[in-house]
Order: structure tokens, then C-alpha cells, then sequence
């Protein structure tokens, strides 16, 4: 982690982060990180011991899917809430959100 | 009448023998509230003309000879969860002003049955903490001690219940966020199965892994809150799972015919030697009754916070990537699209939402990023399936809760990595999918909440809710007094 990354993945995430708040985060993430980096070593336990990479790719897709989904239903939104949400947008007109021009 | 820390089950007799109503209960609470919360500060909202209401309906069906369940019951919930004309801002300055436009299924089944609902709780911002101090509307405090933490992200909930504002709380736990503050304020808390209770109206922040829970004063107030609110639900797809039907609660427990693990990992050197000496009397305390516990070993227990962390953080920047002030939310404005979406989320979100969004946005990057990823998943599903194998050989695993009791308000807020560490010892049953139950069991010298965890089988929730409430009679603790009152 650098500040130029801190400062791209800002940019992806949509959040604006000043000169002064960069050196904070590129602290603190790179703390995290340093941690996170102990993962490595299940790693190395796990290709240590008898588990095969086959096995935990089926855990990973068709028992999650088939134990856990049921079928969606898909029904229209009532009236009554579609107003009460309208009402949270900054701007609205006949059903429609308004939202500032791409380019100003 | 002494209302003071009733249980549900003892409000019940007293509201189905009309010895008491529904408003007086609701009036005894809201009054606390009014009282008592300028210093816990549990709740962001208090609804006084919705629960006058509520209690009043329940006094209505209570006449006419309904009763049982949670008809007149008051509750409180964690401010994620929605509240249809009420407002719930998960914590955040994002949604300061945003009101619910539906109720989460939840909210729509307690309300069915009668449940009178108090107020909305405190929390970390969109429940990411362990402290109850990312909240954007300040921190919540432990009611056990005024200058500690109450854990989080349900600080609000666990700390409501402890001071005695409500009958119960929900909240929600996606890495601990139930079972952290229950075991820091003394009550219980339970985290359901993955998709025993719908999560329809939860504000998503991490979808694999979030579940809603209850906080109660007893495992068998959890069962008949659970009885209520789980089971399937056509506005979730994940909640699918239905629970066995629940024991009867006097049922007795032969403890000759449990089994308990005792997993190794989870005393590890930074356990509190207090924590320890707790969880060591509970087990004799078992194996006098007759139960077996023997030690079973969870290898990479101490890879489930990482694990979870790169997960978490991975899924909370595709579920906040919504809140952009456009349709509802904080608006700061700007002179173009681009601009409007920056400057939205730099006022509406707090310093720890940023952390995710930018670790969260790394892992899902392409490069060296993903690989933490890929990683991760394959840790979460080693760790399920060491579970699995462990679930072979005994039928339920207790653990400490936490490594330390409450810390002081305000130690660890700067050091994001010291507050991920405190949910080194529930993250993994998280990541499993399985049910566990943070259980009170004891004070520290300095009298603040010791908490235990008990981890079941997926499904077997009430089976091990059963379990617990044994546990909980054995040990009888005492109550302590709360210094502000």
C-alpha cells in the first residue's frame, strides 16, 4: 500500500480523501494489510495437510447454491411506497428522480 | 409491582394474569428511557406515541383472551433494521434523515403479534465495529460502567436491554456484532443460523455473512422471540432454512447424553486470565452434572478474523456503493455527476466506512488485491469444514465470547486492526454459518460482564437454545446494580 494507490482506490470507491487524510489512511491500511498478509500461513497449513483444492471448490458453488437459495418471488411495488421513497430523493417529478448533468 | 429486569417470560404471567398491562410495562420502560439514557445514550429515536399505540392494540387482543408469544411485549431495535414512517439511519450521517418506506419482515412479524417497539438503537456506522464508537450520533456507553465500551456493532441494543429500557432487542451479527456486546453488557445474545431469519429490510452491508439476532434476558425469552420472527420469507431468497421445532422449555436436559467441546485454540495467551478461570469453573461445573466435555482442536481458528475481514470489507464496498445521496440520503451536491457522488459520500460516511470502501475496492481489484480474496474464501470454507469434522465428535462447543471484558471508551478507536482483533473468537462461527449464543456467566473484580459462547449445528438453534438456559440455571449469577441509578 502507497499513497498513489490509496489515492486510486479513492477514486474507484467514490470517496473523496485529502492530501492530509492520505497519509492517515496509507498508515492505518497498510496495518491492516500487514496483518491480513498472515492468511499466507493457513495457506501453507492447508497445502500441508490432506485438503484437495477440488474439495473446496464444490463447498465453495453447489452446496452454497443448492442449500441456501430459494426461488425469488417478483412482485410489484406498492403504490403507497413508491411515493414514500420519491420523497427521500433531493429532486423528483412525476414518478422520476432527477440527478445532476454527467458533465457540468 | 417490582418491574425492575423482568424477563419475558416473567412479563408474560404477569400480562396473560392481568396483573398487569401492556401500557403500564411500555410506560415503565419509556420512562427509564427518559430518565436514564442522557447517560447510557442507547437510542438514537424514541417512537412514545407508536408504542402508546402498540401497547394499546395489545391490551385490546389481551382482553378479548389473547395472550402467549410477545403480544405487549416491549422491544427495542439496532437502527439498521427498518421501521416503516420511523427513521433509521444504520448509524450514519448518510441516512441521517432517511424514513423507511416498508418495514423489514422482522419488524412486520413482531408487530403482527403484538410486540410493542420502544425505540430505534444506537450502533456502529452501518454495524462496521466492535465498540458501539463509530456511530456519526456518538458513542453509546457501558451501563455496567459509564466510561467503557458496551462492544458493538448492537451496542445500543446490548446496552437498552442491560439498563433495563426494554424486554428485549434485536440487533444484527454479521462477524459478532450480536454476541460482542451481549457478552460485554451481561445479557444474552444469539446469532441465528445463516437464513433462519429473513434479513428483508436489514440494511446489507455484508451479505454472506449478515444475520438479525436476539438479545434477551434469558435463552428461553431468544425461543419465543425466535418462534415469532424465523423462519422462511419470499422477500429473502437466503432465508430458507426451517428451524426444528422448539423443545418444550421445561423440558429437562440430560447431561449425560451431551456433549461439549472444548476447543484449544480458543484459549490462546491473549485470553483474559479472569475470562479463562470463568470458562474453566463453567466446564467442572458441567462435568459434575454429568456432561462430557473433552478438547477438540479448530486449527485455523486464528486465521477466522482475517479471513473475515478481507470478506467483509470485500462485500461492504459492493453493498455501500449504493448510498450516493441521489435517491434518499445525504446530499452535499456538486456541479456534476461525478462531483455530486464524491462530495455525498465524503460528508455522509465516517472514517471507518472510508477504511472498507478502500480495502474493500483493493481485494476486488484485479492484481495483487484479489489474491487476498481467493485466500480468504478458501480459509472460510477449511474453516467449515473443520467445523464439520468437530460436529462429528461432540454436539456443541463453548468458548469465551471476547478476549478482555469492556475496555475504556476511546482506547482503540484510533486502531482499526486492535478493534477487527476483538472478534478473533466469533468470527469463525460466522464464517460457518452456524448458530452461536453469547451467555453471560460471571464479573469481573472490576464488575464489569464476563461472557461465554456456546456453538451449535446449523439448524439446531433451539436445541442448543435449550442447552444454553441449563447452562444459565446452573450458574445462577448474581445481578449487579447499576451505578447511575
Amino acid at each position: 500500500m502507497d499513497k498513489e494507490i490509496i489515492k486510486k482506490l479513492a477514486q474507484l470507491a467514490k470517496l473523496k480523501v485529502d492530501d492530509s487524510e492520505i497519509e492517515i489512511y496509507d498508515y492505518q491500511l497498510s496495518a491492516v494489510l500487514h496483518h491480513l498478509d498472515s492468511l499466507a500461513g493457513a495457506i501453507d497449513f492447508i497445502n500441508k495437510s490432506d485438503i484437495k483444492d477440488d474439495d473446496v471448490e464444490e463447498v465453495n458453488t453447489n452446496e452454497v447454491i443448492d442449500a441456501f437459495l430459494a426461488n425469488d418471488e417478483v412482485e410489484n411495488w406498492p403504490e403507497e411506497e413508491i411515493a414514500m421513497s420519491l420523497i427521500g430523493a433531493r429532486r423528483n417529478d412525476e414518478g422520476f428522480i432527477i440527478v445532476p448533468a454527467i458533465k457540468s | 409491582m417490582n418491574l425492575q429486569s423482568l424477563t419475558l417470560a416473567q412479563a408474560r404471567d404477569l400480562l396473560d394474569n392481568r396483573r398487569l398491562t401492556s401500557r403500564q410495562l411500555t410506560d415503565y420502560y419509556l420512562q427509564r428511557l427518559e430518565k436514564y439514557d442522557s447517560y447510557v445514550r442507547s437510542s438514537l429515536l424514541i417512537d412514545y406515541d407508536g408504542a402508546y399505540q402498540a401497547a394499546d392494540l395489545a391490551d385490546q387482543r389481551l382482553a378479548n383472551g389473547e395472550g402467549g408469544g410477545v403480544l405487549g411485549i416491549p422491544y427495542i431495535v439496532k437502527d439498521n433494521i427498518l421501521t416503516k414512517g420511523l427513521k433509521t439511519t444504520a448509524g450514519s450521517k448518510m441516512l441521517e434523515n432517511y424514513i423507511a418506506p416498508y418495514d423489514a419482515t422482522v419488524i412486520s412479524r413482531l408487530k403482527q403479534a403484538g410486540a410493542v417497539l420502544l425505540a430505534k438503537a444506537n450502533l456502529d456506522e452501518f454495524a462496521l465495529g466492535s465498540s458501539t464508537e463509530n456511530s456519526a450520533f456518538g458513542p453509546t456507553h457501558n451501563p455496567y460502567n459509564l466510561s467503557m465500551v458496551p462492544g458493538g456493532s448492537s451496542g445500543g441494543s446490548a446496552a437498552a436491554l442491560a439498563a433495563d429500557f426494554c424486554i428485549f432487542a434485536l440487533g444484527s451479527d454479521t462477524g459478532g456484532s450480536v454476541r460482542h456486546p451481549a457478552s460485554l453488557c451481561g445479557v444474552v445474545g444469539h446469532r441465528p443460523s445463516y437464513g433462519a431469519i429473513s434479513r428483508h429490510g436489514l440494511v446489507a452491508m455484508s451479505s454472506s455473512l449478515d444475520a438479525i439476532g436476539v438479545l434477551a434476558r434469558s435463552a428461553v425469552d431468544v425461543t419465543t422471540i425466535m418462534e415469532v420472527i424465523a423462519g422462511p420469507d419470499k422477500y429473502d431468497a437466503t432465508a430458507s432454512l426451517v428451524l426444528e421445532a422448539p423443545a418444550r422449555v421445561n423440558q429437562m436436559i440430560n447431561w449425560s447424553q451431551i456433549k461439549i467441546g472444548w476447543p484449544v485454540e480458543y484459549f490462546s495467551s491473549g485470553l483474559d486470565s479472569e475470562i479463562a478461570d470463568n470458562l474453566t469453573n463453567i466446564k467442572n461445573l458441567l462435568l459434575d452434572k454429568g456432561a462430557t466435555v473433552i478438547p477438540v482442536n479448530l486449527p485455523l481458528t486464528p486465521y477466522g478474523v482475517a479471513a473475515y475481514a478481507i470478506i467483509n470489507m470485500a462485500e461492504v464496498s459492493s453493498n455501500l456503493a449504493r448510498f450516493d445521496g441521489l435517491r434518499y440520503g445525504h446530499w452535499a451536491g456538486g456541479s456534476n455527476l461525478l462531483e455530486t457522488y464524491l462530495n455525498n459520500r465524503k460528508d455522509g460516511f465516517g472514517a471507518e466506512v472510508k477504511r472498507r470502501l478502500m480495502l474493500g475496492t483493493y481485494f476486488l481489484s484485479a492484481g495483487e488485491g484479489e489474491s487476498y480474496y481467493k485466500q480468504a474464501q478458501t480459509v472460510k470454507t477449511i474453516i467449515s469444514q473443520e467445523f464439520k469434522e468437530v460436529f462429528t465428535q461432540v454436539d456443541y462447543l463453548l468458548t469465551p465470547a471476547t478476549p478482555t471484558a469492556a475496555f475504556p471508551l476511546g482506547a482503540k478507536v484510533n486502531n482499526p486492526l486492535s478493534l477487527y482483533l476483538e472478534d478473533s473468537l466469533l468470527t469463525p462461527a460466522s464464517l460457518a454459518h452456524l448458530p452461536a449464543v453469547a451467555i453471560p456467566i460471571g464479573w469481573t473484580l472490576a464488575g464489569l460482564p464476563i461472557g461465554s459462547q456456546l456453538i451449535g449445528k446449523r439448524g439446531d438453534d433451539y436445541n442448543m437454545l435449550r442447552v444454553v438456559q441449563a447452562i444459565e440455571d446452573i450458574i445462577n449469577i448474581p445481578s449487579q446494580l447499576l451505578p447511575w441509578e
